[in-house]
């Protein structure tokens, strides 16, 4: 009986050490006073900030995107503490639980088709859009010298910025039509750059997207209509400094998040249908905020990357 | 004053020659040829009127409406010639029968929703394949597959497979990039799954003409494309084959297909209901072939017919 009871204590014993010794992989409980980024959530509304996912060996990580069933997150990473630059960046896909962390390949920004079976994303060389099987199979170039291209919620389309002759301009290219065509008309943009990590609206009919004015040297965050600017285009907030370029629309649609100010940077949040001035979004988190964002597919947190010791 | 005349007798006579032209380029008044031509009517089959004949091509087939209703592309050969269905070539044509064109080599077109695009099935080498609707950029979906047909909602192309000795369903998945069958393998009752299939309005059904194994009976039925557990229904049963078109009504409360009988005729059912399919009353001057595509409004059922 004693022998039985030893066994039992020796096999209790060896399932917590199996227990702790895994999870530093995906809690990263190994150096946790550690500068490095990590991704937290926060209730849509605001509010205190919680740890999420602790991206493994990837010190530094962005562009975060979960996948229509909340099941996985994506989003692009390298190990800057080995001195890996944006070059070396890798997609990577988690489970939203922070286990089986995965790179599925070279490549920035992705965006997960409705079912989550496929990803579209930024190559990084040779420089285009592309697409790949969620288990990073299959890369498909879709078009070289686009970038920073976002999957719409209906699954037919995918946006990304393209520039020719100075001037930047958004092109959707439809995946069941195989058409391509810019919201701006040729020579009618007024932005000579539109930056990465745009977001569609859920009924997959506009775009929210951050330009840089060559006129006035000034940045804007609108939103434009995917049937072209003539079809609906709004300037939603301008301004001196370049607000960050990562933007998260809520799952409900009137509601868009984005990062602004001087650091540490701070969440500005405003309904796209009203005419109101971006209004800060109160986040209570330890560490610095670093703007890229996207809302859980129920709509009832931000998830966000955040720089810091976790101390 | 006389020379008024004249040069107004001239211009009459010109005005008449050359519309006689041009309705025998679109109209194909040639005489008493053995042809197939497109003909027009209500949904319950009253006032058909001849509506559209593919000049040189004396046997045309698998009509389909671009979602627009602007454009009928068909498969079509020139049997007068001797040719044969190994020559099958898709035609595009303006519903007034202008501007027709000759895509290349391929049978059993369906558009895309937005027009731009059109599946088909080609037949050497074998598979169904999609390319643009000029004709551009032929791309294979899968070697093998036959009778290629494009969702409504346009992300899904439905066409059949073999695979162990049975005939399936396969769904193409055009933003996934993934293929599903409806029957799960190996519990597929059909030998032989027929091109030609149709959508539902919501492009959540098919309806196909099939072969059951067991009983060797021909089957009209439909199947929910998320696979048979969803949905799956016999609505007709017969000994002899009836033709493998479907057509089915925009509202979704039609089904017309060419029967087994001989002359053909076709019915109609209503999948949601349980009773068997009825003739449609059609009175045409021909032999109907059982080609058919409802007008995207719903308001005209085109079929094909060959000169008796």
């Amino acid at each position: 009986m004693n022998y039985l009871r030893t066994a039992c204590r020796l096999w209790i014993g060896s399932l917590l050490l199996c227990l702790v010794s895994t999870s530093p992989a995906t809690a990263d409980e190994k150096t946790p006073g550690v500068k490095r980024v990590r991704f937290y959530t926060a209730p849509a509304e605001g509010g205190n900030a919680s740890l999420s996912i602790v991206p493994g060996d990837y010190y530094t990580v962005g562009s975060p995107a979960l996948s229509a069933d909340g099941e996985k997150l994506a989003f692009d990473g390298r190990e800057s503490q080995n001195g890996e630059s944006f070059q070396d960046g890798k997609i990577m896909v988690v489970n939203a639980d922070g286990s089986d962390l995965e790179a599925i390949g070279s490549g920035v920004m992705p965006s997960w088709s409705p079912q989550g079976k496929r990803i579209a994303f930024s190559q990084i060389s040779p420089s285009g859009v592309a697409m790949m099987h969620a288990d990073g199979s299959q890369r498909k170039l879709i078009e070289e010298g686009g970038w920073g291209v976002q999957w719409s919620p209906d699954g037919r389309k995918i946006a990304y910025s393209v520039s020719s002759s100075g001037k930047a301009n958004i092109r959707i290219y439809d995946l069941i039509e195989e058409t391509k065509t810019d919201l701006f008309p040729e020579g009618e943009s007024p932005y000579n750059s539109l930056y990465w990590n745009m977001t569609w609206s859920p009924d997959s009919n506009w775009l929210c997207f951050k330009g840089h004015k060559a006129s006035d040297n000034t940045y804007d965050v609108a939103t434009v209509n995917v049937a072209g600017m003539k079809a609906g285009y709004k300037v939603h907030y301008n301004h001196q400094e370049a607000p960050y370029a990562d933007f998260a629309w809520h799952p409900q649609g009137d509601k868009i998040v984005f990062a602004a100010g001087p650091q540490p940077r701070q969440f500005l949040q405003f309904n796209p249908a009203e005419d109101k001035a971006p209004e800060p979004l109160a986040i209570k988190v330890n560490g610095t905020i670093i703007g890229d964002i996207c809302f859980t597919p129920d709509g009832q947190y931000l998830l966000f990357n955040v720089s810091g010791t976790e101390e | 004053m006389k020379s008024v005349v004249l040069a107004s007798l001239c211009c009459a006579t010109c005005i008449l020659f050359f519309n006689a032209e041009i309705a025998s380029l679109v109209a194909d008044e040639k005489p008493k040829v053995n042809r197939t031509r497109f003909y027009l009517a209500s949904p319950e089959g009253k006032d058909p009127k001849v509506f559209y004949v593919a000049e040189d091509y004396y046997n045309t087939g698998s009509p389909s409406f671009s979602p627009d209703g602007t454009k009928l592309a068909h498969d079509c050969w020139k049997s007068q010639e001797g040719e044969t269905f190994s020559n099958v070539q898709i035609m595009v044509a303006n519903v007034d029968g202008s501007d027709s064109k000759i895509l290349g080599p391929g049978a059993m077109p369906s558009w895309s929703p937005g027009g731009n695009r059109i599946a088909f099935s080609q037949p050497s080498p074998s598979g169904v394949a999609v390319m643009n609707a000029d004709g551009s950029d032929r791309k294979m979906i899968d070697t093998g597959g036959w009778g290629a047909q494009w969702s409504p909602d346009g992300k899904k192309i439905a066409y059949r497979v073999y695979s162990s000795g049975k005939s399936n369903l396969r769904i193409y998945d055009l933003i996934e990039d993934s293929k599903s069958d409806v029957f799960p393998e190996g519990e597929s009752p059909y030998s032989m799954i027929y091109w030609n299939t149709a959508w539902s309005p919501d492009s959540n059904w098919v309806c196909f003409l099939g072969r059951n194994a067991s009983d060797k009976m021909f089957e009209v039925a439909t199947v929910n494309v998320a696979g048979m557990k969803e949905g799956y229904k016999v609505h007709y049963k017969s000994k002899v084959s009836p033709y493998q078109d479907m057509a089915w009504h925009p509202s979704g409360e039609m089904i017309v297909f060419g029967s087994d009988t001989q002359p053909r005729q076709l019915l109609k059912f209503n999948p949601a209901e349980d009773k068997p399919p009825e003739p449609i009353e059609i009175k045409v001057d021909g032999n109907i072939n059982g080609d058919v595509s409802f007008t995207p409004d719903g308001q005209h059922l085109l079929f094909n017919a060959r000169d008796k």
